[in-house]
C-alpha cells in the first residue's frame, strides 16, 4: 500500500476542510498519516480516512525553547523527523503556507512532494496573494483548493467524520433533546471582533421558539465562551428558558458532534464547528463578514445558506482592515436568519427567500452552495454573478494543466 | 654530570643543546654543602635541599589548584623533581649559564625528560589555566623577564568568542591585507564589524588634490582621522567589542586609543611596513596591547625602548580563496603573459635593477612607474593600477615572476632587507615559477633550493632565469614544494590563529572540525536568533540548518 503523509498544523476546520482531499488519497488506495498539532487529535480520530495522526507537540518544543535547551529540541526535533522517513512516504502534501510547514517539507523525505511553498506554482502563488492582499477575485474554496494543489481529482462531494454517537452520548442526547427539531447556536468566533451580539442570537431563539414551538435550541461553545451562554439566557424571556440546553463549554468533540447530527440546523459564524456540521450533513445558516470570505471558506455542502454584508470593503484581509470592530457584522440582524430558518423548515419557499432579501440587498446578501465541475461555489441568491464561474474555471484549468 | 645531562638534552630539547654547549659556565659562582651559590644568591638549602624542596612543594599545592605549572628558573632540581610528579611542567630558563651551572652539578634527567623547557619570551603563549611559581633566585635576579611573562600569561587568559572591532586603512598595501584577515576571521565565526575607512579614500583624495599647503594638507588629515576615530568611538559604544584590530595606516588617534585602553578593550596593531621607512611606530606603538610587526632584532630592540613590551613578529602571507591557480583563456594568457615578468611599485631600485633584464622577454606591470626611460617600453599599459584580480592572473600567465623587494636607496638588492614582502607568499600561492631576492628572514618561511629559488645578484638573477626557461623540469619540485609550503604554513589563516594564540582569544572552529553541524553552531553561537541569522544569510541549507531554522520558526509563532 502506498503511503501518504499530509501536513495540516492549522485547526479543527482545516483538518475538517481536508477530509475531502484524504478521502481521494484513499480512493486512491494510500495509506494516510496526517501530521497535525497534538490538540488535534481528538478531531483526528473522528475521520476514519485517516489511519495514523501524528501529533506535533508543539507544547514540548516551546517549553524547551523557554528553557533554552536547545539540544535537547533539536535532538527531539531530528529524532521526529527520522521516525517519519522511517515510513518512506511515497507522497507528502503541505497544505499550510507557514514556515513551520516548508521546513517540516523539506526535512521530511517522500517520492513525490505537493502543496504550499514546496513547488513552485503560479496558481499557488496567485490564490495566496489573492488572499493576502485582496480577495474579492477568488472564488476557490479551499476544499478544492487542497485537491487542486495536490493534482488529485475530488472523488465526493462532501466532508466526512464518522457519523456514529456513542451509547453514552445518545442517552444523554435523549434525556435532553425531547423536542421535534433541535437548533444548535454557536455563539463564539475565532476573533473577538467577529463574534456576532449574543443579543441578536438570542432574538433569533426568541423568534424561532415563538415561532416553531415543537423545538429546542442547544447553545455550544468552549469553556472560554461560557460567559455568552449566561448572557443569552439574560436576554431571553423567561418563559422560553426551559426550551435553552446550555452545553458550552459541556462538549468534547464526539458529544458536539452528536449534538450537531441530532440538530436540523447550526446557525454560526465561519468557525471550525460549521465545518463540522457540514461534515455532519445537517442544515447551515453561516455568517461570513469581515476577513471571513464565503468564496474561500464557506461551508462545503449544499445544504447550507450564508449571510455575508454587501459592503465594498468586504471582505477585508487578516492584515488590513479598513475598520478596527468588523461593524459589517451589524450588517446581518436576526430576521435574515430567521427567514433562513423557515425555509429550511419548509416554512416558506425560494420566492419568498429571494423576495426578503432583494428587499434588504443594499444591507445583506444571501449565498446558496452549488457544484461544478471543479467543486463548490457559491451563489448570490438574488442573481447568480456569472464572472464568477468564468474566472472558476479559468483558474481550475490554469490548476489542472500540471496534471 | 654535565656531559651525561647535555646527552639528555640534545635528545629531547636539541635547539636548547645547541645554545648551552656555547654557553660560558659562569664565573661568579661557589659549591657550598649540598648547594651552589650563585651571584652570591644560595640557590637552595645547603643543609637538606630535599626537606625545602618537600616545604615549597606543600606550600605550592596548598596555593595551586591547576594541573599546569610554570616555573620561573631552573636552579632548583630537587623541587623540580617533586613538581614533576604532580603538575604538567613548563620550566622558563632565564640564564642560560646559570643553567649550565646547575647541569654541571646535578642530575637533571628526569626533569629533562619529563618537563616542557622554555627558553624564549616567544613561546610564552596560548597557557591557558596555568600557574607561575618563581624560584627564589631566578626571582630575584631577573625580574624584569619574570614581570614580563606575567605580563603574557596575564594577556593569554581567553577571551571566548570575542567581538572584534577591525578599523580598515583609507588606502594602501596594508588594505587588502586586513581584507584577508576580516574574510578569514569571519570564517572562523568571530563576530566582526568592520570601519571601513576605505569607504572615504575619495575624502582623502580630495585634500590633496584641493590643498597645496602642505600643513593644509596635513592639518585636514587630521580631521579626517579624527572622523574615523569617532566612528570607532560610537561603534564601540554601540558593538561592545573584545578587541579593537587595527592595521598599518589605520586611521586612529591617539584619543580613540587611550579611550580603548580606558575601556579595558584589547588592541591590536599589526605594522605591515618597514619599521625604518614608516616611523610613526615611535608615538603610536606604546598605546597598543599586542604590536606585531614583519621585522625582529633591530626592530624589537627599538621597541624595548619606548616600552612596548608585547610585541610579536608576524610575516604576512597569502590568501588561497584569491592567490591561486588560474586556468587563463587565450586571450588572457596573450595580454598578461610573458617569460618574465614584475608586477609592483618603480621604486629606485627596481628601476635600477631591472636594466638587467632588457635582453628578456619581460613586461612591467604595476604603478609609479613615470619618467622611466630605459625600462618605457617593458611597461604594460601605461604603468596603471592593476587590479589583485589581475595580480594573480599575471602571475598565472608569467612563465618566470620576479621579486624583487623595494629600496629607495640602493641600486639593486637592498643588502640589509630583512622582511619579507606578501608577493612572496602569493606567487608561491598560484604554483607559477618565482624568484626572489635574498632576504634575512626568508629563511625562517621557505628552505632556499628546496621551496623557494633566491638571487642575491644580477648574474644569478639571469643565470636563473636562463636555466629555469631552458630546463624547467629541473625546477617543478621546488615550484610544488613551495605551492604546498604557503598552503600550510603561510596563510591569513594561519596568521589569524598566530595572532589569536599570542592575544589570547578563542576562535571558532571550522565546520569539518566538529562531530557534527549541531555541534558547530551550538558551540559557535550563543542564541537561536544568532544561528539562525548567520543560517538564513546562506544560499543552501542542510537538514541540521532546517531543523534550527524550524526551531526558530516555532519560537517566533507560538511565543511572540
Amino acid at each position: 500500500m502506498k503511503k501518504a503523509l499530509v501536513l495540516q498544523l492549522s485547526r479543527l476546520g482545516d483538518i475538517l476542510q481536508s477530509t475531502l482531499l484524504l478521502n481521494s488519497l484513499k480512493k486512491e488506495n494510500y495509506k494516510i498519516f496526517l501530521l497535525g498539532d497534538e490538540k488535534n487529535s481528538s478531531i483526528a480520530n473522528e475521520i476514519p480516512l485517516i489511519d495514523q495522526f501524528i501529533p506535533f507537540e508543539i507544547g514540548g518544543f516551546l517549553k524547551k525553547i523557554k528553557d533554552k535547551n536547545l539540544s535537547e529540541l533539536f535532538n527531539e526535533l531530528l529524532n521526529f523527523v527520522e521516525s517519519l522517513n522511517r515510513e518512506n512516504f511515497d507522497i507528502l502534501i503541505n497544505l499550510n503556507h507557514s514556515l513551520i510547514n516548508l521546513y517540516l517539507s523539506q526535512l521530511i523525505n517522500a517520492e513525490i512532494k505537493k502543496g504550499f511553498k514546496i513547488e513552485n506554482n503560479s496558481f499557488i502563488d496567485f490564490i495566496y496573494s489573492n488572499i493576502r492582499n485582496g480577495r474579492e477575485s477568488n472564488f476557490f474554496n479551499l476544499v478544492d483548493l487542497f485537491n487542486c494543489f495536490s493534482n488529485i481529482k475530488a472523488k465526493s462531494k462532501n466532508l466526512f467524520i464518522n457519523k456514529s454517537i456513542s451509547n453514552k452520548n445518545l442517552n444523554f442526547l435523549k434525556k435532553i433533546l425531547k423536542k421535534e427539531n433541535n437548533i444548535t447556536l454557536h455563539l463564539g468566533a475565532g476573533h473577538e471582533l467577529r463574534r456576532w451580539s449574543v443579543e441578536k442570537f438570542a432574538k433569533l431563539a426568541h423568534l424561532i421558539l415563538q415561532y416553531f414551538k415543537n423545538t429546542t435550541i442547544t447553545l455550544t461553545g468552549s469553556k472560554n465562551e461560557a460567559k455568552f451562554g449566561r448572557e443569552f439566557i439574560k436576554f431571553l424571556p423567561p418563559e422560553y428558558k426551559s426550551d435553552i440546553i446550555n452545553l458550552i463549554g459541556k462538549t468534547d468533540i464526539p458529544l458536539l458532534k452528536a449534538v450537531l447530527l441530532k440538530s436540523s440546523i447550526l446557525i454560526s459564524v465561519d468557525t471550525g464547528i460549521m465545518h463540522l456540521a457540514s461534515a455532519c450533513g445537517i442544515n447551515l445558516i453561516s455568517m461570513f463578514y469581515a476577513s471571513a470570505f464565503v468564496h474561500e471558506t464557506g461551508p462545503y455542502t449544499e445544504k447550507a445558506l450564508i449571510l455575508s454584508p454587501n459592503e465594498t470593503c468586504y471582505p477585508c484581509t487578516e492584515f488590513y482592515q479598513p475598520c478596527n470592530d468588523f461593524h459589517c457584522k451589524d450588517n446581518i440582524c436576526e430576521q435574515d436568519l430567521f427567514e433562513c430558518v423557515k425555509f429550511f423548515f419548509n416554512n416558506s419557499d425560494n420566492d419568498t427567500l429571494k423576495n426578503y432579501f432583494t428587499e434588504h440587498k443594499k444591507r445583506v446578501n444571501l449565498y446558496k452552495p452549488a457544484f461544478d465541475k471543479f467543486g463548490i461555489y457559491y451563489e448570490n441568491i438574488i442573481g447568480p454573478d456569472s464572472s464568477i464561474k468564468k474566472i472558476r474555471e479559468k483558474g481550475f484549468k490554469l490548476c489542472l494543466k500540471r496534471t | 654530570m654535565l656531559e651525561k645531562n647535555l646527552k639528555n638534552l640534545e635528545k629531547t630539547f636539541p635547539e636548547l643543546y645547541k645554545i648551552i654547549i656555547h654557553t660560558e659556565l659562569p664565573v661568579a659562582y661557589e659549591k657550598t654543602g649540598k648547594s651552589l651559590k650563585f651571584k652570591n644568591n644560595l640557590l637552595f638549602s645547603k643543609y637538606s635541599p630535599e626537606k625545602e624542596a618537600d616545604a615549597i612543594f606543600n606550600r605550592i599545592l596548598s596555593k595551586i589548584d591547576v594541573e599546569e605549572l610554570l616555573i620561573f628558573g631552573i636552579a632548583n632540581p630537587f623541587l623540580l623533581k617533586k613538581c614533576i610528579s604532580k603538575f604538567k611542567l613548563h620550566i622558563f630558563i632565564p640564564d642560560f649559564s646559570l643553567f649550565k651551572l646547575c647541569l654541571n652539578f646535578f642530575d637533571y634527567t628526569e626533569i629533562i625528560s619529563n618537563s616542557n623547557l622554555i627558553w624564549d619570551l616567544e613561546n610564552i603563549t596560548n597557557h591557558n589555566n596555568i600557574e607561575i611559581f618563581p624560584l627564589k633566585v631566578e626571582e630575584k635576579l631577573y625580574s624584569d623577564i619574570l614581570n614580563e611573562i606575567k605580563i603574557r600569561l596575564k594577556a593569554v587568559s581567553k577571551i571566548s568568542q570575542p567581538k572584534i572591532l577591525i578599523v580598515k586603512p583609507f588606502y594602501g598595501g596594508s588594505l587588502p591585507v586586513i581584507n584577508y584577515l576580516e574574510m578569514n576571521l569571519q570564517k572562523f565565526n568571530v563576530k566582526i564589524k568592520s570601519i571601513e575607512s576605505d569607504k572615504i579614500f575619495s575624502a582623502y583624495q580630495l585634500i590633496s588634490s584641493t590643498l597645496q599647503k602642505k600643513e593644509f594638507v596635513a592639518n585636514m588629515r587630521v580631521k579626517l582621522i579624527e572622523f574615523v576615530s569617532d566612528m570607532v568611538f560610537y561603534a564601540i559604544e554601540e558593538f561592545k567589542p573584545d578587541i579593537v584590530f587595527a592595521i598599518a595606516q589605520s586611521p586612529l588617534n591617539d584619543k580613540i586609543l587611550k579611550h580603548i585602553r580606558g575601556k579595558n578593550i584589547t588592541s591590536i596593531f599589526w605594522f605591515v611596513e618597514d619599521y625604518k621607512l614608516f616611523t610613526y611606530w615611535q608615538y603610536f606603538a606604546p598605546f597598543y596591547d599586542f604590536y606585531f610587526v614583519i621585522q625582529k632584532d633591530e626592530f624589537f630592540h627599538e621597541l624595548k625602548k619606548i616600552g612596548v613590551r608585547n610585541f610579536h613578529y608576524l610575516p604576512l602571507a597569502c590568501e588561497p580563496t584569491i592567490h591561486k591557480p588560474l586556468i587563463l583563456t587565450e586571450e588572457e594568457k596573450q595580454r598578461y603573459g610573458s617569460l618574465i615578468s614584475f608586477v609592483g611599485a618603480g621604486y629606485y631600485n627596481r628601476r635600477i635593477f631591472f636594466r638587467n633584464l632588457l635582453d628578456f622577454d619581460f613586461k612591467i606591470w604595476g604603478s609609479d612607474w613615470e619618467d622611466e626611460i630605459i625600462l618605457k617600453d617593458f611597461i604594460q599599459e601605461n604603468g596603471r593600477r592593476v587590479s589583485t584580480e589581475e595580480t594573480v592572473k599575471i602571475f598565472n600567465a608569467s612563465f618566470i615572476n620576479i621579486n624583487l623587494h623595494s629600496s629607495n636607496f640602493y641600486e639593486g638588492i637592498a643588502p640589509d632587507g630583512d622582511f619579507v614582502n606578501p608577493r612572496t607568499f602569493e606567487i608561491a600561492a598560484c604554483n607559477t615559477f618565482q624568484i626572489v631576492d635574498r632576504r634575512k628572514y626568508l629563511p625562517l618561511h621557505f628552505t632556499e633550493g628546496v621551496d623557494i629559488l633566491t638571487y642575491s645578484n644580477e648574474n644569478e638573477m639571469k643565470h636563473l632565469i636562463r636555466d629555469i626557461s631552458s630546463f624547467p623540469e629541473k625546477y617543478v619540485e621546488i615550484r610544488e614544494n613551495s605551492f604546498k609550503r604557503v598552503l600550510s604554513e603561510h596563510t591569513y589563516s594561519h596568521r589569524i590563529k598566530e595572532i589569536a594564540q599570542i592575544v589570547g582569544f578563542e576562535i571558532g572552529k571550522k565546520k569539518e572540525n566538529f562531530k557534527d553541524e549541531k555541534e558547530f553552531y551550538l558551540a559557535n553561537f550563543n542564541t537561536l536568533e544568532e544561528i539562525t541569522d548567520y543560517i538564513s544569510k546562506k544560499d543552501k541549507v542542510s537538514k541540521t540548518e532546517t531543523i534550527f531554522l524550524l526551531m526558530q520558526e516555532l519560537k517566533n509563532t507560538y511565543l511572540k
